[in-house]
């Protein structure tokens, strides 16, 4: 009795703390298993964002893509941020990094590494610098290769496209 | 009238800017301080079979994890006349560690025994139309574009590298015909500026 209580707690207790950090952060090898991502979608707005822990503007505005998050439920904003980082960071840098700024959002890391293919993929005008923020509306999608300053300015571009 | 035609030019200026240069362009020429303290032009270089402009820095993790690969480019090509500059873009004031003092000691660490210097009026990146680091432009002996983009294929794993686009370029050049690809992406940071 004594051990099974001891099981369960440890369960209840541990289990859950440990295992919600990993599992937000899903790591992925090819592209063209997030492909779906950019698939238009008549029922929701979809936001693609690309970034890093070590790039500077892709985390001064993670707050507003964040806020996107908080604000809207996932059926009408969904909100996926994906992660070029390190492999290696993953459990060093970008999990924390998730804690640390009560990241609730969907995190995919890409690993990728066959870049000059996947970037025309996701946009023929892409250079490949991040950030990278791609607002799939109900019938395409438009990327935007800058740091976005506010929620007002996403907002109007999700509208534009709608 | 006058006044359309004017904003009509301003247009098309800042068009042409922002694409900056193609496969097939010349060059511009740039004069720039070397981490020795030397100005560095492409006219110091008369007589180079080639020149490889990579413009890079000092913080961003997908330049960093190129340096050894860039060494071993030195080694490699300087020999047979193409000659590496690598340039700074970044507003060392957004980024302290690109200043100039931390370039001077990066290089020495590295072992860097090409120039790199500094873009610092920020006038140099706009005419290339580079947008991020690393970010190669390969000139052939004229100063002519004739390949714009990535080193290789795998950034982050050199272990994965299947296509060396930069190399396959220079041995293109080498034997007289064009590289292809010619242009090539990958990701990078974004040039770092105040605006």
């Amino acid at each position: 009795m004594k051990q099974f209580l001891f099981n369960f707690l440890f369960i209840v207790l541990l289990v859950p703390g440990t295992v919600s950090g990993q599992e937000q952060v899903q790591m992925v090898t090819q592209f063209d298993s997030i492909s779906y991502l950019f698939e238009p979608d008549a029922e929701k707005v979809q936001i693609v964002n690309f970034w890093a822990t070590w790039c500077a503007p892709c985390v001064r505005e993670l707050p507003y893509i964040e806020a996107l998050h908080d604000e809207y439920d996932d059926e009408e904003i969904k909100v996926t941020l994906v992660s070029l980082d390190l492999k290696r960071d993953r459990e060093k840098k970008v999990i924390p990094f998730l804690t640390k700024n009560e990241i609730q959002s969907d995190v995919l890391m890409l690993l990728d590494s066959k870049m000059n293919t996947w970037i025309d993929q996701v946009d023929p005008n892409w250079s490949g610098a991040i950030p990278l923020t791609c607002i799939v509306g109900k019938e395409n999608y438009e990327c935007y290769e800058q740091e976005f300053h506010s929620v007002d300015e996403i907002i109007t571009l999700i509208n534009k496209l709608n | 009238m006058k006044f359309y035609s004017l904003i009509i030019g301003l247009l098309l200026a800042g068009s042409c800017l922002a694409q900056g240069l193609q496969v097939g362009d010349l060059a511009p020429d740039f004069e720039l301080q070397n981490i020795d303290g030397s100005m560095v032009s492409l006219d110091n270089y008369e007589g180079a079979n080639g020149y490889i402009i990579i413009f890079t820095c000092n913080h961003c993790p997908f330049a960093v994890m190129y340096e050894d690969r860039i060494n071993a480019l030195y080694d490699k090509y300087n020999s047979l006349g193409y000659q590496i500059i690598a340039i700074n873009p970044n507003d060392p004031e957004v980024k302290p560690q690109d200043s100039f003092v931390n370039m001077q000691i990066r290089a020495k660490e590295k072992g860097f025994q090409f120039p790199y210097i500094i873009d610092d009026k920020q006038e140099v990146y706009p005419q290339f139309g580079a947008t991020k680091t690393p970010h190669i432009y390969l000139l052939d002996q004229y100063k002519v574009v004739r390949y714009i983009g990535a080193i290789d294929d795998s950034a982050r794993d050199e272990t994965a590298v299947e296509e060396k686009y930069l190399e396959n370029a220079i041995e293109a050049l080498r034997h007289g015909i064009l590289p292809r690809p010619s242009v090539t992406k990958a990701i990078g940071c974004s040039i770092k500026t105040k605006s």
